[in-house]
């Protein structure tokens, strides 16, 4: 019988087969493009400290210590004390884990939310695409940090719902992406193909035209992972995200304004690590912007 | 059989354009009172080039398009009157292979999955296995292998890719196949193979194919039967045999006369019509060739003509038929 | 290297295109030539090089393509050993070139009529302003209303119409060599007919060379005197047009001669089994060799020379290689 004979194959890495494709060519111009080879390393560094946190430093992030209060960068304490008598580095290396968290479940839901918005728009047209965009323009028609903060003010201020307050601000690209992607392929053969066979629009949506606008949100996912980080920090630092003692970045930050003078290093400290990542972030979205050019793209 | 399969009576496909909502509104009548029946078993040809129509025709007849009037019989039945429930035993019947070969397929979908879909949607509760073995045999049917449908629409060539839609076409056991230009993007070599194959097929597996396309060469290899179009009318039809022997509309004979042919040692005189196509949004009166007919006289540019047949069958629209 | 036309002559070209999926060996020592005043139709299917080698001839291979080795001899002139200034001094005025998607080869936001005079302008080495006359008169010899289409865009002209407007431009500066790639490619077959029905009469006129790259068996038969088969990467037959399809020797020719449908040809099509190779990773030996009927042992190790087998017949395949199929047993080398 054939099917013992023969391989099935359709595994999961089988499966994922043409969007490996895709990255193929990116790879080869990654390799050429000093920007995001430079963003990368940031990021991988990023990512590195942030799953092995503990084993990177022996103090613990939470644990108050009177006694070494403000002391100021040493062998014993490269990035200093807070006024809790924290390490600070300690706490940098486990707040690199909530700014993951936030990262990544951010990402997961806006994405979602635009891809849903975009699709529907772009397939159906007409009105629905009408509706659709205007919605998308009101949450435009607002600056983001602005929008977040009345969010994460309505919600009230902690750590999920800050988050869902960034996710809710941070959808609209998406949408427009995944709208565009939709438009382009709706008219396609293939699409066409599938509408002759009787296929349910549900179907067609969400089996054919979503896994097209895949790629395209996957490139820009990655350039707004940065501000993504920017706008958790701020609404940090105002006390409408996580809260103290959090050791997130930007609660770190506000933690440390009355010190900044005689004790820079607790808000310096936190304020790089947010610099930096930021910086890898948008190196890395530069560089595949340029790779995603077509003039450039060979 | 000369029983019909399809009987097609005054179709139309009217688009209406509009600019602002200041201009008028203006009419591209891409199919207009298109009239002709198509035996079973048979390959009936629709030929014309651009703003001819007969891509739209193809898809208004799957109802990818929806015409603005007429009527199509198949088997008796009028499908343009049908519920969208009723229409879809139809669409199991009926299917359409395009032209482009890079774009027919899914690229993000296993063949397997882009052939066996169409079961899926219209075999309700088939097993796992079944579509598997049937994909199989259409896949070898096209002169693939049972491996491919593993595989990716970018792991093939685009002869390959038309089969592949072939085979999707066929997996469902249709009764009528549109088939849209199927090889003009393709290589001379690879064509022969895909044409080659659509004949074969045709006679085992009992298929009527509507057969589109600007090529006469290709023409005179598969079709039992053609239609002219020029600007959406009909303007000559009939077995191809008649109609390529006995070309009775000028457009026709300038079709023909067009066709470069690869044979060096043939002479003939050319025949150049004068002029560019006209665009359907704003037709010629009267005879809508007269603007390029190198016979035209006065009544061709103000009274539309009439159809004639010349004999059993051959039908054409003009005041002064060639034969 | 001998010199076997009079106007061009092209030897031994090898160009590469780096690109993701590793080195596409484009272009695998073609040779090609041309005489004044000849018509040359180079045909073959995807991949073969036919575009590649229209732009080596003009020097126009850029990055990520480069040319390896070879010579392309313009009259006495190296092309690819000039300096890039004195290259431009040759294009768009003795050789020139004309595309297969008209709408696309002109520039969308000057009107017709400057665009002609501009490269009047470059040719008579005069001010754009004073060459309007010529350029009208240049749109009458296509057969275009000078008075409408110098003023109009691009985006308004119909095909036939932008395809005209680029052969004007393309004789406008009388070229030794006109390089049409595809030219009728994108029209309706009737247009198609139109236009080369133009280029036959004007090319008459003007008595230059024609270059003609065409995947249609049936258009170069009727346009050309000469015609040039390539297939991956090489040249393969080289005949008169009567004698290539009356007495093809490559066995790909004369597949392609067997693929092709023609109206009243009553035997039945034969396609070519197999596919274009991968030029990135290509056969062995003579890259027709997978796919040929007639295949020998020695067409698998070493690539065919492209020989003279007949008055002005040359074929690039062992079964013609007269020393090698004699030779084979013995394992004799080619000259």
């Amino acid at each position: 019988m054939s099917e013992t004979t023969t391989k099935t194959k359709t595994g999961w890495l089988h499966l994922m087969k043409p969007y490996f494709e895709d990255m193929k060519h990116t790879m080869y111009l990654w390799r050429r493009n000093k920007l995001a080879i430079v963003g990368s390393v940031i990021i991988a560094a990023f990512l590195f400290i942030a799953i092995f946190a503990p084993l990177l430093t022996p103090y613990q992030p939470d644990i108050q210590n009177l006694s070494e209060k403000l002391l100021a960068p040493s062998s014993q304490h490269p990035f200093g004390t807070d006024q809790f008598g924290r390490d600070i580095l300690c706490r940098i290396l486990y707040g690199s884990r909530i700014a993951i968290q936030i990262v990544l479940i951010v990402t997961i839901i806006s994405s979602f939310i635009g891809i849903s918005v975009g699709v529907t728009a772009g397939y159906f047209g007409g009105i629905v695409d009408e509706i659709l965009m205007r919605i998308t323009d009101m949450f435009l028609a607002f600056p983001r940090l602005v929008l977040a903060m009345a969010f994460a003010a309505m919600l009230g201020p902690n750590l999920t719902n800050m988050i869902i307050a960034i996710s809710l601000v941070n959808w609209t690209p998406y949408a427009r992406i995944s709208r565009a992607e939709a438009l382009r392929v709706k008219g396609q053969p293939f699409i066409e193909s599938i509408r002759s066979m009787g296929a349910s629009n549900f179907r067609i949506m969400f089996s054919h035209v979503l896994p097209m606008t895949i790629s395209p949100v996957l490139v820009q996912l990655t350039l707004r992972m940065g501000t993504i980080i920017i706008t958790a920090a701020g609404l940090g630092f105002l006390g409408l995200g996580a809260q103290p003692p959090s050791p997130e970045w930007g609660v770190m930050v506000s933690d440390g304004r009355s010190y900044l003078i005689d004790q820079w290093w607790v808000s310096t400290f936190p304020g790089l690590a947010i610099a930096i990542v930021v910086f890898g972030f948008n190196l890395l979205g530069d560089g595949i912007r340029d790779m995603m050019d077509p003039r450039l793209r060979r | 059989m000369s029983e019909n399969l399809l009987e097609i009576k005054n179709l139309e496909k009217h688009f209406k354009l509009k600019k602002s909502i200041f201009s008028k509104v203006r009419v591209v009548r891409a199919v207009d009172n298109v009239t002709f029946s198509i035996p079973k078993n048979t390959t009936y040809a629709v030929v014309g080039e651009s703003g001819s129509g007969k891509t739209t025709l193809g898809r208004t007849l799957l109802k990818l398009i929806e015409p603005t009037g007429g009527e199509v019989f198949i088997s008796g039945v009028n499908i343009l009157n049908l519920s969208n429930k009723e229409f879809m035993e139809y669409r199991r019947k009926m299917q359409i292979v395009f032209q482009d070969p890079y774009n027919s397929l899914h690229p993000k979908k296993l063949v397997k999955t882009i052939i066996g879909e169409g079961m899926k949607i219209h075999f309700k509760g088939i097993g796992e296995e079944e579509i598997r073995k049937r994909i199989k045999d259409v896949l070898e049917q096209v002169g693939l292998r049972e491996e491919h449908m593993f595989r990716y629409p970018h792991e093939f060539s685009g002869g390959q890719r038309q089969r592949i839609a072939f085979a999707r076409a066929i997996v469902l056991n249709p009764e009528f196949i549109v088939l849209d230009e199927p090889t003009s993007a393709l290589d001379v070599s690879v064509q022969a193979m895909v044409l080659k194959m659509l004949k074969e097929t045709k006679k085992d597996v009992n298929l009527t194919y509507l057969f589109i396309t600007h090529d006469l060469s290709v023409v005179d290899y598969l079709a039992d039967y053609v239609a002219v179009l020029y600007l959406g009318q009909i303007v000559e039809k009939g077995k191809k045999d008649d109609v390529f022997k006995k070309a009775a509309h000028p457009y026709t004979e300038l079709l023909l006369n067009s066709n470069p042919i690869p044979d060096p040692f043939l002479n003939r005189d050319k025949i150049i019509a004068k002029g560019e196509i006209p665009s359907p949004i704003n037709p010629p009166s009267g005879c809508r060739f007269h603007t390029r007919c190198p016979y035209v006289q006065d009544i061709c540019k103000t009274q539309e003509p009439e159809e004639r047949e010349i004999e059993n069958g051959h039908i054409v629209k003009c005041h002064f038929p060639l034969i | 290297m001998e010199k076997r036309g009079n106007l061009l002559n092209v030897s031994d070209l090898h160009v590469v295109f780096y690109t993701y999926r590793g080195v596409i060996k484009a272009l695998n020592g073609v040779e090609l030539w041309m005489d004044k005043g000849e018509r040359l139709g180079v045909v073959g299917e995807t991949g073969c090089g036919k575009s590649v080698t229209s732009r080596a001839v003009m020097n126009l291979i850029e990055d990520p393509g480069k040319i390896l080795s070879g010579s392309v001899l313009f009259e006495d002139r190296d092309i690819l050993k000039l300096k890039e200034s004195e290259v431009r001094k040759i294009r768009g005025n003795e050789i020139s070139m004309i595309f297969q998607e008209p709408k696309s080869s002109l520039n969308p936001v000057m009107n017709v009529g400057f665009q002609i005079a501009e490269v009047l302008g470059k040719v008579n080495n005069k001010p754009i302003k004073s060459q309007y006359k010529p350029a009208a008169q240049m749109l009458e010899f296509v057969g275009l209303d000078s008075e409408r289409v110098m003023t109009m865009y691009p985006h308004e002209l119909s095909g036939g119409m932008a395809q005209r407007v680029m052969i004007a431009m393309g004789l406008a500066p009388k070229p030794k060599l006109l390089i049409a790639d595809e030219p009728t490619s994108a029209l309706d077959v009737t247009i198609q007919a139109q236009i080369l029905e133009l280029l036959d009469d004007l090319v008459e006129k003007l008595g230059n060379a024609v270059m003609l790259i065409s995947h249609d068996m049936g258009v170069v038969a009727e346009f050309c005197n000469k015609i040039l088969v390539m297939y991956a990467g090489n040249s393969v037959e080289y005949a008169s047009t009567k004698t290539l399809f009356k007495n093809p020797l490559h066995p790909y020719t004369t597949g392609l001669l067997k693929a092709v449908p023609q109206i009243g040809r009553t035997d039945e099509l034969k396609a070519i089994t197999g596919t274009v190779p991968d030029l990135v990773d290509p056969p062995s030996g003579c890259r027709f060799h997978k796919r040929c009927p007639q295949v020998m042992d020695i067409c698998k190790k070493e690539r065919p020379p492209f020989i003279q087998v007949e008055d002005d017949h040359y074929v690039a395949c062992h079964l013609w290689n007269n020393k090698e199929s004699s030779d084979e047993q013995k394992g004799g080398e080619s000259q």
